[in-house]
């Protein structure tokens, strides 16, 4: 038992190599895959320049190897033609290799990027609306998006290793070929510039993975600092000069540990340049002490000195790629991580369609639910009834669960417990497609798109031509909107791009009201909706929803408890349940939560003498 | 011209900002440099050495001193090249540091009235993320560049002397690439500033589909699918055009690489005739053929860093660019010098026939609005929305200067110089109000700066606008870091932010107090907490209340009524009804509801 947990505790190190969470080993294939998905043709002619590229020089150092024979041989112009031009010719398929591998990387890092964006985009997009409350999915995708390019750089550090072991490998049996003692001690010096190297990328990436807490104040600080949501208050309160302390100190703080890791390495590195040292000092021995016993030509000399050199150079170089693949492969694993996750797609295929025309009721029966991660429920055995065609007004103090209740209705989550069912079909066995053409929302924090006007509505049912939103903004009322804009339903909305132009509030929420009423659904849910408007719009926005719904069933959610009596019913929740329901004036009579919620806002609007009491009560 | 001028600036702010670190660079550099040069000097005695051992007799020492010579040339040069890493990252984090806090501190000093405007937005991230992608290359860019002009330098004295013609058809070889090199980088550049609002606006649909905030609204209308389509558009459209750019040097460098190897070649031609000749000793030549592929190196890498620092030198523009237009903004200088505020318990309130337009719309916002406001008053600011009740606001904290007319507090503009002593002295509570990922007493403290870690004081703003309720409630009490930021941040409800958002007001040593009715739907209770706070925080000061909630208007000793810009009627709830005016009208479609 005991050397059972012993074992698990301690891992041999080659099984830890090939683990997917500390080691990038695994990753390497699925990077390359990624990168040939994306654009198969660049990568060959990359990988075959960067061959190219490396071997070169090495076919290059042999031909000089006969030119410098020629010469100390007292040759003639004649004798030299011949190396020379294969020495040429070889040279230029060197460059011309060299610049095809430069010029396909930035191809392949041109295309990676998107592709793997839209990979990253799919999968959010494929993610069901409460895996969002979850922060951890926040995480994921921001590290995912973060992460995106490191492939592309995970890619280049592969094939950039793979091609300098090419190299080495050649310049290898260069040097074999006249003395394998001094190719043996060329690899040997190889060790401890490897080792080095690649303890440098793990630190490295230790100090530059996104999460690191010093990283995300400092980015955090610079957002509030330059950002246009928080400039009115940094203004407003003077904080300027102190955030920009705080972001100098966090900074700081960050580069302190940089310079510490870089430092670290470079004492490292330098251990392991004066071992390599050593051991060339001792290879360029073995080469003069062959020459003074004439075992081996001045060109020889020449070739197996700058071979030695080479396979240096070659092997300091593959040391910082190797290190750079421990640097990249980790965040590669987080962006894979997110890719391969299982969407937990709560969504049955559903068998059912939604009825195509509501006749009897949506009936909440028994519904529990309880937030994935929280302690205490927000239903607590709710049970209503919507009657097809009644317009329902949903009242509550803050917290009382009625924005849970519609999230539930849309689907978004499941009951913990008890059911919904719309004219006795369960809801969660309704195809979702037809329950999202049946179903349409007003969020209570609607969506103000940066798009076109037209876009900001045609969004409402996807594909949408003029006509349906040339009709639809006229039920809205938003002609004379569209009239007064420069470029009427094109005109580009918001400040964040060129040209496009600022709306008030009372204004978006129309347009999303338009957005809400472009697909044809026969419920309507309209949460909260008032919250930035003035009065007179806010009576033009409930009066035109009212109109607009007449042969519709229809959910209101409102603070301003006078609009409830436009509606058919009054809903009352309370603590979770359905604490009282009737009309406006049933309620009144009845002098529960609902009269008292309603007297406390009328009081605004009393006569004088009454004000005065009111007074006191502030 | 202008891009080498902009350049230059940019490094001599670097090495200002870390002058040791640049000139231990630049030894190190030094030592890099000059290592082919030495390399070639010793071998090629080496060389000779060994080579007349076999005819004369030379002895062991005397290679052996070469060897050990070759030997520590090669190992002090190996030595300063692992060095490099170490400096470069201390130039660029000192680099980074002192770049990015003059954008930053220029970002937060510009006047609000640019940041309405997108192309501010454009040039800044223009700026900001050319600094981040850039600095380093910029950095190591000019070592890179130092370097192979030694190099250069170096070896050229020392091979002109086995054969200048070699050398100057090498030198000579490099200027076509040079020239390639130029003109594409000169297109990216440009390239690069066109797609800058394309780049924005993938940036903001990617947005849309990952965001938290719209999830919710995406998955009931459907429409993953038809923003990643759009996403699409806005992304390949401009990759091709990039993609045609790169293939055009793709083409460029090819035809440099030939030229560079043809060249090469006529080199060693040149060199090897000499030898054959007996102009040049066999040493001298084999070390020349061996470090004439270092020149052509350094000649190639050369080309290749000009080229960056060509590119690069385009983001030192827009960088410098956006400091220089940027910093109008005064808050900085005065900042510092001010001391101590005057003590001035209830602030008077003056606008003089004041007129504001936003920069680039005909219509004022604010047109031709004049009032006076009585130390200790309680105003109530009412109308439509557009109406300018927000905009009025913010002129009175000198957020905006006015286009016409005059805006005083106590006698001082607030948007002016001096204004800052007013400035400090208002407290505001933003209908948008910030939510710090910061700890819940730092979201307190941030009302007061220099009280900002000043327990006590936090304490008290907080018990006297009850938001001690909600810090009691937390795991850390004061200490508990708030948002969705970090991983441990504490969420909090709409309403306890609020609560905290009015602590904030309540640290300051406020005469004018403004309360922006939050967008947030607030229930009836919370609503009239809010309220409730507000009229005790304003006690005996002067105060600016805007609401929808007309009903919270007659709290107030005077109303303005603002319609379209302009300010329609004053009073108080009394009068403005018997009035039976804009306000009246306003007053009983929203008493209607409650009859």
């Amino acid at each position: 038992m005991s050397s059972h947990i012993h074992a698990e505790r301690r891992p041999s190190w080659w099984r830890s190599l090939w683990n997917p969470l500390t080691s990038p080993l695994p990753h390497l294939t699925w990077t390359i895959s990624m990168a040939y998905r994306a654009c198969p043709i660049e990568l060959v002619v990359h990988l075959a320049g960067l061959v190219l590229r490396r071997v070169g020089p090495v076919v290059c150092l042999y031909l000089l190897k006969s030119v410098i024979q020629v010469v100390t041989a007292g040759g003639s112009g004649a004798e030299l033609q011949a190396p020379l031009i294969v020495l040429v010719v070889t040279l230029t398929i060197t460059e011309v290799g060299t610049a095809f591998a430069k010029n396909f990387d930035t191809r392949i890092e041109e295309k990676l990027a998107p592709y793997i964006h839209t990979l990253i985009l799919d999968k959010a997009a494929s993610l069901p609306a409460a895996a969002f409350e979850d922060p951890n999915t926040h995480n994921l995708i921001e590290r995912a998006n973060r992460n995106s390019k490191t492939v592309h750089e995970l890619m280049g550090d592969i094939f950039f290793t793979a091609a300098i072991f090419v190299q080495a490998f050649s310049t290898l049996l260069l040097l074999a070929t006249t003395s394998l003692s001094i190719a043996g001690l060329a690899l040997v010096a190889a060790i401890p510039i490897a080792w080095t190297g690649t303890r440098q990328g793990k630190r490295m990436h230790g100090l530059e993975k996104e999460h690191s807490p010093s990283r995300r104040l400092t980015d955090y600080l610079g957002r509030l600092l330059s950002g246009r949501e928080s400039a009115t208050e940094l203004r407003g309160f003077q904080l300027r000069q102190f955030f920009l302390e705080r972001w100098r100190q966090a900074f700081t703080l960050r580069k302190a540990e940089f310079l510490r890791g870089r430092f670290l390495g470079t004492r490292e590195g330098w251990l392991a340049c004066l071992a390599a040292n050593t051991l060339f000092g001792l290879a360029l021995l073995l080469i003069v002490d062959r020459a003074f016993r004439g075992l081996i030509s001045t060109g020889e000399i020449i070739v197996l000195i700058s071979a030695v050199r080479i396979l240096q150079t070659a092997l300091t170089q593959a040391a910082g790629s190797l290190g750079f693949i421990w640097q990249y492969g980790l965040p590669v694993a987080d962006l894979r991580h997110f890719l391969e996750m299982p969407v937990d797609n709560e969504e049955s295929p559903g068998t059912h369609s939604f009825p195509d025309k509501l006749m009897h009721t949506i009936r909440f029966e028994d519904v529990h639910f309880t937030y994935p991660g929280a302690a205490e429920p927000v239903l607590k055995g709710l049970s209503l009834e919507l009657r097809a065609g009644e317009k329902i007004a949903l009242v509550g103090v803050n917290g009382a669960g009625k924005s849970t209740l519609i999230k539930l209705l849309l689907c978004f989550y499941r009951p913990t417990s008890g059911r919904i069912t719309v004219d006795g079909v369960d809801l969660q066995e309704i195809n979702p497609a037809s329950l999202r053409d049946n179903l349409s929302c007003v969020f209570q924090d609607f969506l103000r798109y940066e798009l076109t006007l037209f876009d900001n509505v045609a969004l409402g049912r996807v594909g949408a031509g003029h006509p349906v939103v040339e009709s639809v903004c006229q039920a809205t009322g938003l002609s004379d909107l569209v009239n007064s804009l420069p470029t009427g339903y094109d005109t580009q909305l918001g400040k964040a791009f060129s040209g496009g132009v600022g709306l008030s509030g009372g204004q978006w929420q129309r347009i999303a009201l338009a957005r809400a009423f472009a697909r044809d659904a026969q419920v309507l849910i309209l949460d909260e909706p008032t919250a930035a408007l003035d009065p007179l719009a806010e009576l033009e926005v409930f009066g035109r929803f009212i109109e607009l719904v007449l042969d519709k069933t229809a959910i209101i959610i409102s603070h301003r408890l006078g609009s409830a009596r436009l509606a058919d019913r009054v809903v009352v929740l309370s603590d979770g349940r359905l604490a009282e329901t009737g009309s406006h004036h049933e309620l009144m009579a009845k002098n529960g939560i609902y009269a008292e919620l309603f007297r406390m806002q009328a009081q605004w609007y009393e006569d004088a003498d009454v004000a005065a009491a009111k007074e006191g009560l502030l | 011209m202008s891009l080498l001028i902009n350049w230059l600036r940019f490094i001599w702010a670097v090495v200002a900002s870390a002058p040791l670190m640049s000139l231990l660079n630049l030894l190190v550099t030094l030592l890099v440099g000059l290592q082919p040069a030495a390399e070639f000097w010793s071998i090629s005695h080496l060389i000779n050495d060994v080579v007349m051992r076999v005819g004369a007799g030379v002895t062991w020492s005397t290679a052996l001193l070469w060897l050990g010579v070759t030997a520590l040339i090669l190992l002090v040069g190996d030595l300063a090249r692992s060095a490099q890493p170490y400096l470069t990252e201390w130039m660029r984090q000192d680099a980074e540091l002192r770049m990015q806090e003059r954008l930053l501190a220029t970002a937060g000093d510009v006047p609000l009235m640019q940041m309405e405007d997108a192309e501010f937005f454009n040039r800044f991230s223009r700026a900001k993320d050319g600094l981040t992608q850039h600095v380093f290359p910029i950095v190591s860019g000019f070592t890179r560049i130092t370097q192979n002009l030694l190099v250069i330098g170096s070896l050229l004295i020392v091979l002109a002397s086995t054969n200048w013609l070699a050398m100057l058809v090498i030198a000579v070889s490099v200027l076509p690439a040079w020239w390639f090199k130029k003109g594409v980088s000169q297109r990216i550049t440009w390239l690069w500033r066109v797609q800058t609002e394309e780049q924005r606006r993938a940036a903001y649909l990617a947005q849309l589909v990952t965001e938290r905030k719209s999830a919710q609204e995406i998955r009931l209308f459907g429409l993953q699918q038809e923003l990643l389509r759009r996403w699409r558009d806005v992304t390949y459209g401009p990759l091709s055009k990039r993609l045609a750019i790169v293939r055009t040097a793709g083409f460029c460098d090819a035809a440099s690489g030939t030229i560079g190897a043809l060249s090469y070649g006529v080199a060693v031609a040149l060199l090897a005739t000499a030898a054959a000749a007996g102009r040049l000793t066999v040493g001298a030549f084999a070390a020349a053929v061996r470090v004439t592929q270092d020149f052509q190196n350094a000649m190639s890498e050369l080309v290749w860093s000009l080229s960056s620092m060509h590119r690069n030198a385009g983001f030192t523009i827009d960088f410098w660019r956006f400091l220089d237009e940027a910093s109008i903004g005064t808050a900085a200088q005065v900042e510092s010098v001010l001391t101590n505020l005057d003590t001035v318990p209830a602030a008077r309130v003056t606008f003089d026939n004041v007129t504001f337009t936003y920069p680039g719309r005909d219509r004022p916002a604010l047109e031709q609005v004049s009032f006076q406001v009585q130390p200790g008053h309680l105003v109530a600011l009412v109308g439509e929305n557009g109406a300018g009740k927000s905009t009025l606001v913010k002129l009175l904290m000198g957020l905006y200067p006015p286009s016409n007319g005059q805006v005083s507090v106590d006698g001082v503009q607030p948007d002016s110089e001096t204004g800052l002593q007013v400035r400090r002295r208002i407290a505001p509570v933003f209908q948008d109000f910030l939510r710090y990922s910061m700890t819940a007493g730092e979201n307190i403290g941030v009302g007061a700066v220099e009280a900002f870690g000043d327990l006590n004081r936090i304490e008290a703003a907080a018990a006297a606008s009850g938001a001690n309720q909600v810090v009691e409630r937390l795991p850390a009490g004061y200490d508990t870091t708030l948002g969705k930021e970090w991983r441990d941040g504490a969420e909090l409800s709409g309403g306890q932010w609020q609560k905290l958002a009015i602590a904030r007001a309540y640290m300051r040593d406020a005469h004018l107090l403004i309360l922006d009715e939050p967008t947030a739907a607030l229930d009836p209770i919370a609503e009239l907490d809010v309220f409730r706070q507000f009229k005790q925080l304003v006690a005996g000061r002067t105060g600016f209340l805007i609401s929808h909630r007309l009903g919270a208007a007659r709290l107030a000793d005077t109303i303005l009524v603002l319609q379209s810009g302009r300010l329609v009627e004053t009073g108080t709830h009394a009068e403005l009804l018997a009035r039976n005016g804009e306000y009246a009208k306003l007053f009983r479609t929203q008493a209607e509801w409650y009859q």
